[in-house]
């Protein structure tokens, strides 16, 4: 540890925090897009000449996945002698490019320092265009291994417009890649400011401790749980495309410091576009221990490095090629489920149940009359979170693997012809229990006369059949659900749809999940369920099936 | 007759009084502990005591200015009325989905903010409008008298009204204030159209339903406290606002929001001030205290202001200055993580227990330990004596940690520091890019108790050339407040395509505004010769969904120029522009109703020779481990013209600047000391 120890370690590593940070809050301001801008569908992050992740702005956890491939890939394609000072490159492909599926598009810029590469900064964003799904991914849209988009320095032109050339909205898409160039430029810039701060040497030494540290902190972290064997298992419940029923289980394994998660006996992969490649299955293991185990680890290939992960290639968990991965993040949400279900049998008091399991999501593309230009409008929405031994669920919100905010109404409703109708908390939704699951959200959007060629282009809903579970006695929470309506009758009878052609007038209306309860309702306080019934979150038929001691004092 | 001009601020711990001799510029200071149940005991209390010990009578005093934080206060103690929503058919349940986000990615135990109105206090009305503001589904009277008479039913002292779309057409929100205030009198009412004109439902709902719920406490302080110095004969009386500025004390009362912001505002107002003076136009201001670091900016004379803030996690779209907070100040205290790297904060030993040099029984080493260790802090006393000091506890609490470390005592409390600086170097690096600007165009100004310990090395850390430490750091804020002017400010979302209307859109825009503008300098009975305009615009490419604030004067008179501000704004803020369609957004009127400035203490250059002010000498340890002698002066005793070379230490009442090896301090005529680099190891 030459010029590195406790203090050097925090002083720097909150250097490179800042940076990727800054680099997040550049590529929000000058994005165009509103999934990337509003919604902040995006990640950053710096990884060390290696390719090992340094430093990680937080903003959805499923990114990780797409940003740590891009740079594996990267050093995979091309020998370190044939990256340059000035390369840039581009990849989305999830087999190819370490992306986990199309619409993110990861950049990579290598950094030099005194004529030696030193680092990558890599930023990822989520590029909402027309969606496309099919049985494979050939039919998901344009597949991008990891190219260079800029060698030496110099735009490579016929790969810009060869990918600009396959996307509807082509001003949108180039003016976000023209962002996230332009934040890792920044990255860049200011990587090599800090080393030149402390010197090149000392930049070493800090990235080989950093990720021992990263290490250090993830095994004392293993280490204070008890050693054993831990299953779980869990279904998705379509792939929409007739494959019921998706099993997805794990083996924990821990033994003293170390920890195997084996996901082997999952579904093989399917038709339906709900594949996770293994970078998803990665992400989707490393938050589920930065929640269970110690949220202050760093998110760096120290600690990434000490859990080991098994699963068997072409199955929904650990796809193998042609298998389309468009709806992949739906598939991580019950990945999530069932290591917290795993981790409840260590101690049900440091996870949630079951939240609403789910990204539900619909996305709407058309005309717009108004302007004449074509528009996409996608969503997703929220639902219940899982109950937690102390207290009730949070009502409401994203869970697990992202965190994105909803559109403000008002923005929506002046961007695309279409109109809000309702957006509300759904009754009796949450699961019952001592501590009460999460409520769902429902949304409902009415298509305007102002919209042409209108169609619903994908909706989503999962835990449509089964309720996400309670625990320790709470029940499961209620079911999600599609409902789109023409002259108020409904014309769907899947929850999971493509290409509805929709009419002026038409409403599609989706229900996410609730959250399971904690603990045996029979428990709950009757103050709680009195106020749950004020407020007209929990129904009297509800409070007559759950919560009957309620209505005995009541009656008193 | 003297004029004298009061300004209290009330902080968590103390109530600063600042009064100043309008004519001659003689600075009157004090300070009592603040009365945490009602601000009120204190101010007045304060107010009594400062006309006591100057001997001025209250006919002298000219113009009252109060900066408080009862807003602030019951915001974060969630603490307010029992108050109600009426907002759009489908939409009630708006305020508790939010945006739909977890508090924290991966902290299973986090809750959101609170939310403020239970769902059996929001109700519905049918009545819709379309994104242009124009009335799809009529409200109905009956419908609203019939909810008139649940509201009763409710017991609600306060009511909020939201309908979407609203910021275009407030017809809606006005039809139900006027039914509302027919059949139930007395009842709090804010609307959302008077809070925020802009658009995004939930902020502007977030506004109005705060506003509402903290309304009738502000309402009845502001009351009480306006009788109360009335009946000693203080007439003017102003409340200073989130934006830093003033408002009338019955303005404050509609629009208690508007102060929710505005605890650390008036020490900003008070930068600016000085800074002006002596020709200083950009600047980052750093405010230490015990618990907390505020970072804010002025770019070329005026302060950054911002319109999505946050008050204890509830978003309120209300123009504020835009300050940055970060969980550092003097207690708080460093510890050792489970992977053994050293961390200092959020955690706070506050002002009880305090850092365990306090000898209150703190035992942990907070940033005060390190520098009573290091020789940057008297060993023995602080605040001229009231505060003792036991360095041997510094000692100890910093001594238990370096042993977890396994580095010695010495470098542990220069780690703490150096941590401790870092979280601040992050941040301020942080705004800056935020804003387009690089920290090393602008002078650091440290203020608050604990500021110029660190300014110093804030600005090696960050390459900054200048560092100025005001005269009263500790008394910057209630300063602040004597230099305020009036202000309102207007926003109005109108969204715009450039491409596709005349110039005149624009001026006939403003001119509604501006009307709005004059009906409120009429209210508060400024004189047209007081009175000035600022515009700005919130502008985008289309296709974006987050805007940038563009200026506007008079020297924009065609689409032309005002594409060319645009896009040289743009520029800066993200180095790059683009030929695509440009937005108006906003349109942005700030009122200005100027006061006369108070004369500020001024002396002629004196003689650079320093040496009749220094007190002694202490002995400070340096980052090798060695020793260094710091001469030591006495803030008090310095004039205009003197100057301190580094490495030193200057001590006045309630600060102390620490002035390093290669850096110098000039005081300048308004006793400000100017700290700058002068090369050498940390140099260029």
């Amino acid at each position: 540890m030459s010029n590195i120890n406790s203090i050097t370690l925090e002083v720097i590593s909150n250097g490179l925090l800042s940076i990727a940070e800054q680099m997040g809050v550049i590529l929000t301001k000058t994005a165009y897009s509103t999934n990337i801008k509003e919604r902040k569908d995006l990640s950053v992050a710096i990884f060390d000449a290696d390719g090992k992740v340094l430093s990680l702005a937080q903003h959805i956890p499923i990114h990780f996945s797409s940003l740590f491939g891009a740079v594996e890939e990267a050093l995979k394609r091309w020998d370190k002698s044939e990256i340059y000072d000035g390369d840039v490159f581009i990849a989305n492909d999830p087999y190819t490019g370490g992306g986990s599926h199309l619409p993110d598009i990861a950049l990579v810029k290598p950094v030099f320092y005194e004529g030696k590469l030193i680092a990558f900064v890599v930023n990822n964003g989520h590029h909402a265009d027309r969606s496309r799904r099919g049985p494979t991914i050939y039919d998901e849209g344009l597949r991008i291994p990891v190219v260079k988009l800029y060698e030496k320095g110099k735009l490579n032109k016929d790969i810009y417009d060869l990918i600009l050339l396959n996307f509807q909205l082509k001003e949108e898409r180039r003016g976000d890649i023209q962002a996230q160039l332009i934040t890792n430029q920044f990255g860049a810039e200011k990587v090599i400011e800090l080393c030149k701060k402390i010197g090149l040497e000392t930049y070493f030494d800090f990235c080989r401790e950093w990720l021992k540290y990263g290490e250090k902190k993830a095994r004392a972290a293993i280490k204070s749980l008890p050693d054993g064997e831990y299953e779980f298992e869990d279904i998705l419940d379509d792939d929409g495309q007739g494959n019921e029923n998706l099993q997805i289980r794990v083996k924990l394994c821990i033994n003293d410091d170390h920890i195997l998660f084996d996901f082997s006996g999952s579904h093989p992969q399917v038709t339906g576009p709900y594949n996770c490649v293994r970078s998803a299955l990665l992400a989707t293991v490393y938050y589920s221990v930065k929640c269970l185990l110690d949220k202050t680890i760093p998110a760096n290939s120290g600690f990434f490095d000490s859990i080991e992960v098994k699963a068997e290639p072409g199955t929904i968990v650990c796809a193998s090629e042609p298998a389309p991965t468009f709806d992949r993040e739906t598939t991580t949400q019950r990945l999530a489920d069932v290591i917290f279900g795993a981790f409840a049998k260590i101690d049900p008091k440091n996870v949630t149940a079951a939240g609403c399991g789910a990204v539900t999501f619909f996305s709407i593309a058309g005309q717009d009359a108004r302007s004449g230009k074509p528009y996409v409008y996608v969503e997703t929405i929220g639902g219940g979170n899982g109950a937690r031994f102390n207290k009730d669920g949070l009502d409401a919100v994203q869970v697990h693997m992202t965190n994105s905010s909803n559109l403000p109404i008002e923005s929506l409703e002046m961007e695309y012809p279409l109109m809000v109708e309702e957006y509300a908390l759904e009754e009796d939704s949450g699961g019952p229990g001592k501590y009460r699951g999460g409520l769902a959200i429902r949304r409902g959007i009415k298509i305007l006369e102002d919209s042409k060629n209108t169609v619903l282009a994908a909706a989503s809903t999962e835990r449509s059949r089964t309720k996400p579970w309670g625990l320790m006695g709470g029940l499961g929470g209620a079911t999600s659900y599609l409902d789109i309506r023409r002259e108020g009758e409904k014309i769907n009878d899947q929850n999971k749809v493509r290409n509805v052609p929709l009419e002026t007038g038409d409403t599609v209306t989706l229900v996410s999940a609730g959250g399971g309860g904690y603990g045996a309702p029979s428990e709950r306080s009757i103050e709680s369920v009195k106020r749950d019934y004020e407020e007209g979150k929990i129904s009297l038929d509800t409070i007559k099936a759950c919560y009957p001691a309620a209505i005995k004092e009541e009656n008193q | 007759m003297k004029k004298i001009r009061i300004g209290v601020d009330v902080g968590g711990t103390n109530t600063d009084i600042c009064a100043i001799d309008e004519a001659t510029g003689e600075l009157m200071v004090y300070k009592l502990p603040s009365s945490l149940k009602d601000q009120s005991q204190a101010v007045v209390g304060g107010v009594r005591k400062i006309v006591e010990k100057y001997g001025l009578s209250y006919e002298d005093v000219d113009r009252f200015i109060h900066g408080t934080t009862v807003a602030t206060n019951a915001i974060l103690e969630t603490r307010g009325a029992r108050t109600a929503l009426i907002t759009t058919k489908g939409f009630r349940d708006l305020l508790e989905i939010g945006r739909q986000k977890r508090p924290d990615l991966y902290d299973l135990q986090m809750d959101k903010a609170p939310v403020l109105v239970p769902r059996n206090l929001r109700f519905e009305l049918s009545e819709r409008m379309n994104y242009k503001g124009e009335i799809l589904d009529a409200l109905r009277d009956e419908e609203i008298l019939e909810l008139i008479e649940k509201l009763k039913e409710s017991k609600a002292e306060a009511v909020a009204v939201l309908f979407l779309n609203a910021y275009l057409n407030p017809e809606n929100e006005a039809r139900v204030r006027a039914l509302i205030e027919e059949h139930l009198p007395g009842i709090y009412i804010s609307t959302s159209s008077e809070i925020s004109n802009q658009f995004r439902e939930f902020e502007r709902l977030c506004g109005t339903v705060l506003n509402s719920f903290v309304g009738p406490e502000v309402k009845k302080y502001l009351d009480n406290l306006q009788k109360t110095l009335e009946q000693i004969g203080i007439r003017k009386v102003y409340i200073n606002h989130s934006n830093g500025g003033l408002m009338s004390i019955r303005e404050a009362a509609a629009y208690p929001i508007k102060t929710g912001l505005s605890g650390p505002a008036a020490g900003v107002i008070g930068v600016q001030y000085l800074m002006n003076l002596i020709n200083v136009k950009n600047v980052i201001t750093i405010d230490v205290g015990g618990t907390s670091t505020d970072i804010s900016m002025i770019v070329d004379g005026n302060i950054e202001s911002s319109k999505d803030k946050n008050i204890s996690g509830y978003p309120v779209r209300i123009p504020s200055i835009d300050i940055s907070t970060i969980g550092a100040g003097g207690g708080s205290i460093a510890w050792v993580d489970s992977g053994g790297i050293l961390k200092v904060g959020p955690q706070s030993a506050g002002a009880e227990p305090g850092p365990a040099c306090y000898a209150r029984g703190g035992t942990e080493a907070a940033i005060t330990d390190a520098r009573v260790v290091l020789g940057h802090l008297n060993n023995k006393e602080l605040l001229n004596g009231q505060l003792p000091i036991d360095a041997t506890l510094s000692f100890r609490a910093v001594e238990k940690l370096s042993e977890k470390i396994g580095m010695n005592v010495e470098e542990t409390a220069r780690g703490i520091i150096t941590v401790g600086n870092s979280n601040i170097v992050k941040e301020i690096k942080n705004v800056t890019v935020e804003k387009g600007y690089n920290p090393t165009d602008f002078a650091l100004v440290a203020f608050g108790g604990a500021g110029p310990l660190h300014a110093a090395e804030l600005i090696e850390e960050l390459n900054m050339s200048t560092a100025i430490i005001p005269k009263t750091p500790g008394l910057l804020a209630a300063y602040g407040l004597l230099t305020e002017d009036m202000r309102r400010d207007f926003v109005q979302t109108n969204v715009l395509d450039l491409n596709h209307i005349e110039f005149s859109v624009i001026t006939d825009m403003y001119d509604r505004l501006k009307r709005d503008a004059a009906v409120w300098f009429d209210k508060e009975q400024i004189l047209p010769e007081n009175r000035q305009l600022e515009y700005y615009l919130d502008m985008r490419y289309k296709g974006q969904n987050y805007e940038i604030a563009v200026s506007f004067d008079n020297s924009i008179d065609s689409m032309e120029k005002l594409t060319e501000r645009f896009t040289e704004t743009y520029l800066r803020l993200y180095s790059y522009s683009s030929s695509d369609e440009i937005q108006i957004v906003n349109f942005g009127l700030s009122a200005i109703g100027h006061i006369s400035k108070p004369q500020i203490e001024r002396e002629d250059f004196v003689g650079e020779d320093a040496s009749g002010a220094v007190m002694g000498s202490r002995m400070v340890l340096m980052e090798d481990g060695t020793r260094e002698k710091y001469l030591l002066y006495d803030r008090e005793k310095l004039h205009c013209g003197n100057i301190i070379a580094g490495p030193a230490i200057v001590e006045q009442m309630d600060s102390t600047t620490i002035i390093l090896k290669n850096q110098k301090a000039v005081v300048d005529e308004y006793f400000n000391m100017i700290i700058t680099r002068t090369g050498g190891a940390f140099g260029e």
